[in-house]
């Protein structure tokens, strides 16, 4: 068997020789001409020009003019970078211009999709290509940093929860099942995890986003929601590089919103009273002679004097730290601060974030190898928490023989997340920062943390709160994810590949409660420990026989695959209270009281098989056709395991017809149109099928023999099974083209339909069958039709100065076509204080804002008497007028009413980049234009909820836009309309300038690139939404049976507030 | 021979892959949870029978899981749907806290109110579970036939309890029983003949006492009897199940009436149906927790939440004339002194007027001792006393002397 390689030498050495022949024999002439750019027409200087077959080149002057000797008929090849080559054929003149076109070097960029590599001109499916060199240019914590507002369709939401994950949703909410998109890393699915920060972003080599049908399929079961394709680097044959990466940044918070001072406190306790008719009476304030004014000092329990007073003598200031003594003898102390504590600067702080990374590739024709080592540090902006990752990167490949290539990737981070926020709700301390009296200082006067307990105002010190977790409340994971394979070139045009993925995800948590003694509430309990230990373990094998030929024009490619999938999860979690000592080393579990002891354990596994076949057609790379079809089984369902999931589409490149040769604006067009079912088996649990019983210490147990210390076991049904669940499927059409123009346009456009059905949702069964376990259910069908569009525009306007722009968007449209659960056609979520504010119906798009039209304050008894005629409730001059819907003179729930869409209507991104010179400059821009949100925060600083401080608008807004005062109104903070605001937005996300250093210098340095950059991330928001942070559309919070779920999007219940951040780094390459 | 050391090569590389890919078994994809059983092999004995029958006794306590509702929406003492609802005591704590009890108060209640979805859930789960245990006791062989005639027994007498609760607060209601598979079957017809006929089975087959303290016994049966009786105005069947306890001789007077609500002396001679509780048992949820926000505020005991104040008008009840007697249609004619408005730094001299004793082992009021918590300092233990009012409920409370575990926090 000849080696393909000598051939080609040998072929190679023959031309050249030709050559050297030819241009000895025949007549020879001098050309001289210039070469410009068809975008800038200005003059390419160092374009090459090369006479074909020959080594004879020159390179253009710095106004793109050459001479050169060619043969008479010859042909000079042009070369420039960033353009396409040309050939020119030499004629009788002895003038050539020639201008050459900016290449569309995106049309070759191989594409990773499905189980192998496609070329980005034959896709005929919803593929979006990141590209990934602009993107790592920023330091980010996450690649969904990097990767907002640059796919059109993909949505973003990241909080300032440093480790948490990102929300992303493709293409919109597609299902009221889970919506999160699949991630697929080297060939490894990453299994029911939406967080993948253990990935280190500058280890990515390309990410593309899997949109429709036909490009997903291929991943059949979970590919609903799109799928994220992530490659990481490899070593490229002939080079060894050694890149260190290093940044630096420092946090601050982007908005501190405004609390009640202590004298404006104080007047609104006034008027709270004043307005219920009731005389103003407290504990904490004096009354000097009919006035009242600041306390001085506060005991704890007392309430508040003036100095002097023998109460507030230090001598008597006692804390009982005894961790087991219930506070008892506690007499604490503080002197008030009448200026006022400022609690968001006390909490939100400026933090550092940083980065360190080493990395090296390389290779030879006997493989290639790339290995990166990163630690990231992240601070929060609320004091105490913080999330810290290490971890090691090597990607190798081994060439043995010609044909057989083994080699594995392999990821390793060990991260460890401290005081970690969690989801958003009303106990966080954020909510509690809101609410603290500013007249209560951080420390007493001995250092301890002062209580507001004197307040009643049912927070507690947030510092003291986040500084104890600080150190108390630590989560790790160790992670190691990646694949081994194996590639054997069986024939010249079969491919057989084996791989084992595995994703093993372990680790300890310890979450310790020291005794809260200055907290309002469960002041007195104990300290407590817990314990928890997890270990998830996913592998996916699957072997696949790819077949790719040529036969003259028709070019074949085929794939056919087996792949089996275990998703394995186990933990445990234990604890108990009143250790003997606080201290860190003291906490283990043997050392808790053994009557306070309790632990449980849990175990799962859910198992995937599955097949598949793909075939695609390209007929003289005009005409494109593909199909797929995948079976998949799933452990979850019983009668119906097996899910078919097909899909084709077709491509047709204009461009390359005859009639389009004249049509010299286009460079390429290629039109598309796919069809395809995808598949979605997020059931919510791993067993639907079963109706199981199990014991429970606290809902099932009993104690029968009166025992007032035990109990005796209970069994109580907690499953209840559906053998009849089947795979929910989404059928999805999509059409769109892709044009590059002249001049440096490229142009996307896609339509598509999403029809989902056969939904599952957990449904609640009727009341009166009991508890027994939600059961699945496929009950519902969505629609979801929309746009997605990207244009770019690339000029070189010369040699020192380019520049890109590209702009991104989408709208979609959604809508529950049916919900049918249990004679329901309708699903409430965001369950808050005043109820659950989002409803799911089927004629309205998903998670609708729920509540009472707000209309102004009700002005007069006359006004009340006259709408309000048969019943007037708590209607009160001066409280919110609402809406009688239904004009039956009496306002209750069926005057509830739909008040807005948390769906953005248009999401658009907006990227410019320029180069000149050294310098390199990128401003990324993106926002959500159309949505509501539901501020359930205000109900906290905006009404008369709680003894707590709240916004200074509680006070100044009082009677005009908000209720008059009144400590006995609970009716205007009812849910409604007040509270859903329009949450648009436009944020600039990142701006970045760098300078890298020219060759001479690298030289002298040596090194072979040196990039200095600053960047600015989140600096400015453009919103009119007066919470926080607008970007919370996504942040679905919904807990238990239906968690992921996106049935509560839109409620705003104090997210985690993005932070604003400066970053210093550098990129060096040896 | 290269090539075919090649062939040789590339074989054994995919027979290798090949073979551990499809080394999964037949039933990868047949899984099974862990950690719980199935119903056959739970109803099958005696054992799994009585399981079914404690899950059942467990909801007496009105908590069966959070995806039930809270604790305090479902409680056993129906402290919202009795005292509050009866105004005895208000919804106390401070306004926004726990909304959706004012309008029980009120008396307006709607459809959406989580509390009654709490009971209702809660109550209807544990029927369901009684009718699970007497599906599995009716069917099974391998036990005595005392036993299985006193666990169904046991198990009518829950089914009518949680009915008849359940009748009291919602009076239209449908009745389940181990019978029905569709439970859809509509509130038209009148429940509380079906709830005496399940108390009158019981009745027939249940001991006077029981070995284990916490069983249903008769007199319980009877007495749950005689009050349905009450609802129809049928004195005379009423006081002939009434008589029937007291003439059992299983019960009498406690000495002292606090002894009725103090844990040390649960299950007293004076208990005719008691909820079992327990503490320190590796949970928080068995320890009378419906009544968990029903506590003093602020460094009283167990420091939250500031519920279920006693009112004024129960207050003024308990005022009496010169001979001890109570003031039946007077009693609110003079309000009983209170330290509304006073803080607790400035001085305040409680009511000096007669009053029945039980007064303070009833309400908690300043200047009195609240058990062994030292005297009530008034306004510092209550959360918001223009709101709520000046006292603190006592009866649940437990004695410092008795403080074991934590309770939950709750806001």
């Amino acid at each position: 068997m000849k080696s393909r390689l000598a051939i080609a030498v040998r072929t190679g050495l023959l031309t050249l020789f030709m050559g050297l022949l030819v241009s000895a024999s025949f007549a020879q002439k001098k050309v001289t001409g210039k070469v410009s750019g068809g975008d800038t027409g200005g003059g390419l200087s160092g374009a090459t020009v090369k006479v074909k077959g020959s080594s004879t080149a020159t390179t253009t002057g710095a106004d793109g003019s050459y001479a050169i000797t060619v043969p008479n008929n010859g042909t000079l090849e042009v070369s420039f970078v960033g353009y396409e080559t040309q050939d020119v054929k030499v004629g009788a003149g002895s003038v050539v211009n020639v201008v050459l076109q900016a290449s569309s070097a995106a049309l070759q960029t191989v594409v990773v999709t499905g189980y192998g590599t496609q070329e980005k001109r034959s896709i005929t499916g919803s593929v979006a290509v990141v590209d990934t060199k602009e993107m790592t240019k920023f330091a980010a914590s996450n690649i969904a940093d990097q990767l907002q507002g640059k796919v059109p369709g993909v949505q973003m939401s990241t909080s300032g929860d440093p480790g948490a994950a990102a929300f992303v949703r493709i293409r919109g909410i597609g299902t009221i099942n889970n919506n999160e998109p699949l991630y697929v890393i080297d060939g490894v699915p990453v299994q029911n995890e939406s967080n993948i920060n253990f990935l280190n972003p500058n280890d990515i080599e390309s990410i593309q986003v899997l949109k429709d049908a036909a490009s997903a399929s291929i991943y059949g079961s979970r590919a609903a929601n799109g799928v994220i394709v992530i490659t990481t680097k490899k070593g490229k044959s002939g080079t060894s590089k050694l890149n260190v990466d290093v940044f630096y940044g420092s946090q601050s918070p982007s908005k501190i919103p405004e609390t009640l001072s202590p004298t404006e406190f104080l007047e609104v306790q006034q008027k709270l009273a004043a307005g219920q008719g009731i005389p103003f009476t407290s504990n904490i304030y004096i009354n000097q002679g009919g006035k009242w004014v600041l306390p001085d000092y506060a005991v704890r329990g007392l309430g508040g004097f003036l100095a002097g007073n023998p109460a507030v003598d230090p001598a008597k200031y006692n804390l009982n730290l005894d961790p087991t003594g219930g506070g008892v003898g506690d007499y604490l102390i503080l002197q008030t601060n009448k200026a006022g504590t400022n609690w968001f600067k006390e909490v939100f702080q400026p933090a550092v974030q940083k980065s360190y990374q080493i990395s090296a590739s390389g290779g030879s024709d006997k493989g290639q190898y790339f290995f990166s080592g990163n630690v990231y540090d992240h601070n929060g902006i609320m004091l105490g928490n913080s999330y810290k990752r290490y971890q090691v990167r090597v990607n190798s490949t081994y060439n043995i023989g010609k044909n057989i290539r083994v080699g594995e990737n392999l990821n390793i981070a060990y991260q460890t997340t401290r005081a970690s926020f969690g989801n958003p709700n009303e106990g966080s301390p954020l909510i509690g920062t809101y609410g603290m009296p500013q007249l209560v200082p951080v420390y007493d006067i001995k250092g301890n943390f002062a209580s507001p307990a004197n307040f009643n105002s049912n927070v507690s010190n947030p510092v003291a709160d986040l500084s104890r977790n600080r150190d108390n409340s630590q989560g790790h994971s160790f992670r190691v994810t990646g694949s081994a394979f194996a590639e054997i070139d069986l024939t010249d045009f079969l491919t057989w590949k084996s791989s084992y993925g595995l994703d093993y995800n372990s680790g300890p948590g310890q979450y310790y409660g020291t005794r809260r003694y200055d907290a309002t509430e469960g002041n007195t309990n104990p300290n407590s420990l817990q314990n928890t230990y997890f270990l998830n373990r996913n592998w996916v094998a699957f072997s696949t026989l790819s077949f790719k030929k040529n036969f003259g024009d028709h070019r074949v490619t085929a794939l056919a695959g087996y792949e089996a999938k275990q998703t394995y999860y186990e933990g445990f979690n234990a604890g108990g209270s009143q250790l003997a000592f606080d201290n860190f080393n003291y906490r283990l579990l043997q050392n808790v009281n053994p009557a306070t002891f309790y632990m449980s354990s849990y175990r799962g596994e859910h198992n995937v098989v599955s097949q598949f076949v793909q075939a695609a057609y390209s007929l003289s790379d005009k005409y494109l056709f593909s199909g797929t079809v995948r079976r998949d089984g799933s452990s979850r369902f019983i009668e119906n395991k097996y899910g078919i999931f097909p899909s084709a589409s077709a491509g047709w490149r204009i461009s390359k017809e005859k009639f389009m040769d004249n049509v010299k604006f286009i460079n390429d067009l290629k039109l598309r149109a796919s069809y395809g079912i995808l598949g979605n088996n997020e059931v919510g649990g791993d067993y639907p099928g079963f109706s199981n019983f199990a014991t429970s210490l606290g809902t099932a147990n009993y104690s029968i023999n009166g025992s007032a210390s035990s109990n005796t076991v209970g069994f109580e049904q907690v499953s209840t099974g559906n053998p009849k669940l089947k795979w929910e499927t989404s059928a999805v059409t999509n059409i769109g083209f892709d044009a590059s123009l002249a001049g440096g346009w490229n142009v996307m456009l896609e339509w598509y339909k999403r029809q989902t059905r056969d939904m599952i949702y957990n449904v609640e069964l009727p009341l009166e069958l009991g508890a027994v376990g939600r059961q699945a259910q496929n009950i519902g069908e969505m629609t979801n039709t929309g746009l997605d569009f990207s244009v770019g525009y690339t000029k070189r306007v010369n040699r020192d100065f380019s520049f890109n722009a590209s702009f991104t968007g989408s709208t979609v449209k959604n809508e529950v076509v049916k919900l049918e659960a249990n004679s329901n056609t309708f699903i409430r979520s965001g369950g808050t204080r005043i109820g659950d504010v989002t409803y799911t119906k089927a004629g309205l798009p998903i998670s609708q804002l729920y509540g009472y039209i707000q209309e102004g304050l009700w002005k007069s008894d006359a006004d009340i008497a006259k709408v309000l005629f048969a019943d007037r409730g708590d209607a009160k001059v001066g409280r919110f007028r609402y809406k009688d819907l239904n004009g039956d003179g009496k306002i209750d729930n069926n005057d509830e009413t739909f008040l807005g869409s948390p769906l953005p209507k248009l999401i658009l991104g907006l990227n410019l980049t320029a180069n000149y010179k050294n310098w390199d400059f990128t401003a990324y821009l993106s926002g959500n234009y159309g949505q509501k949100l539901f501020n359930f925060v205000k109900y906290f600083t905006h009404f008369n909820a709680f003894q707590r401080s709240r916004s200074k608008d509680f006070l100044y807004e009082a009677g005009k836009t908000l209720p008059v005062l009144d400590g006995g109104d609970n009716y205007s903070s009812q849910r409604n309309s007040y509270y859903v605001e329009d949450g648009s937005f436009t944020r600039l996300r990142n701006l970045q300038v760098g300078y890298s250093l020219n060759a001479a210098n690298l030289k002298k340095l040596g090194l072979s690139k040196a990039r200095f950059y600053v960047q600015g991330q989140n600096l400015l928001t453009f919103t009119k939404y007066s919470g926080l942070d607008p970007d919370v559309t996504i942040t679905n919070i919904t807990e238990g049976y239906n968690s992921q779920r996106d049935l509560s999007i839109g409620l705003d219940n104090g997210r985690y507030p993005l932070a604003r951040s400066i970053i210093v780094g550098v990129n060096l390459e040896f | 021979m290269k090539m075919r050391k090649n062939i040789m090569q590339k074989l054994a590389v995919v027979g290798v892959l090949a073979i551990v890919i499809y080394s999964c078994g037949k039933d990868f994809l047949e899984t099974q949870p862990y950690g719980s059983v199935n119903n056959d092999l739970l109803a099958t004995s005696a054992k799994g029978a009585n399981a079914l029958l404690i899950a059942a006794y467990s909801n007496l306590d009105g908590f069966s899981g959070w995806d039930n509702g809270s604790p305090w929406g479902g409680a056993a003492s129906n402290w919202t749907f009795g005292s509050i609802a009866g105004g005895d005591a208000y919804k106390g704590s401070e306004a926004g806290d726990q909304p959706d009890i004012t309008p029980i108060e009120r008396g307006n209640v709607d459809a959406n109110n989580p509390y009654l979805d709490g009971k209702w859930r809660n109550y209807y789960d544990g029927i369901s579970r009684v009718n699970g245990a007497i599906k599995a006791f009716t069917a099974l062989k391998d036990i005595s036939a005392s036993e299985k005639a006193t666990r169904l027994a046991e198990a009518k007498f829950l089914r009518a309890w949680f009915h008849f609760d359940l009748y009291r607060i919602f009076r239209n209601i449908p009745y389940i029983d181990e019978t029905l598979d569709d439970v859809r079957v509509g509130n038209a017809t009148n429940i509380l003949p079906k709830i005496q006929a399940d108390l009158i089975a019981a009745i027939a087959a249940l001991p006077v006492t029981q070995p284990e303290i916490g069983r249903i016994t008769k007199g319980a049966a009877q007495a749950v009897l005689g009050n349905t009786y009450l609802w129809e105005k049928k004195y005379a069947d009423a006081k002939t199940q009434f008589d029937a306890i007291v003439g059992s001789g299983r019960y009498a007077l406690n000495a002292k009436y606090h002894d009725n609500f103090n844990a040390a002396t649960r299950n007293s001679k004076e208990g005719v149906l008691e909820v079992q509780q327990s503490i320190n048992d590796g949970t928080t949820d068995n320890g009378n927790n419906g009544d968990i926000l029903n506590f003093p505020y602020n460094g009283g005991p167990a420091g939250c939440c500031g519920f279920h104040q006693p009112s004024q008008d129960l207050v003024n009840a308990f005022q009496v004339d010169a001979n001890g007697l109570p003031l039946l249609d007077t009693y609110s004619a003079t309000n009983v002194k209170n330290d509304d408005g006073i803080k607790s730094a400035d001085p305040f001299t409680p009511h000096t007027g007669p009053l029945d004793p039980r007064i303070d082992w009833t309400v908690g009021r300043r200047g009195i001792p609240y058990l062994d918590w030292g005297k009530h300092p008034g306004s510092v233990w209550i959360r918001d006393q223009a709101y709520g009012g000046p006292y603190a409920p006592i009866k649940n409370t437990h004695y410092k002397s008795q403080e074991g575990r934590s309770l939950r926090k709750v806001v």
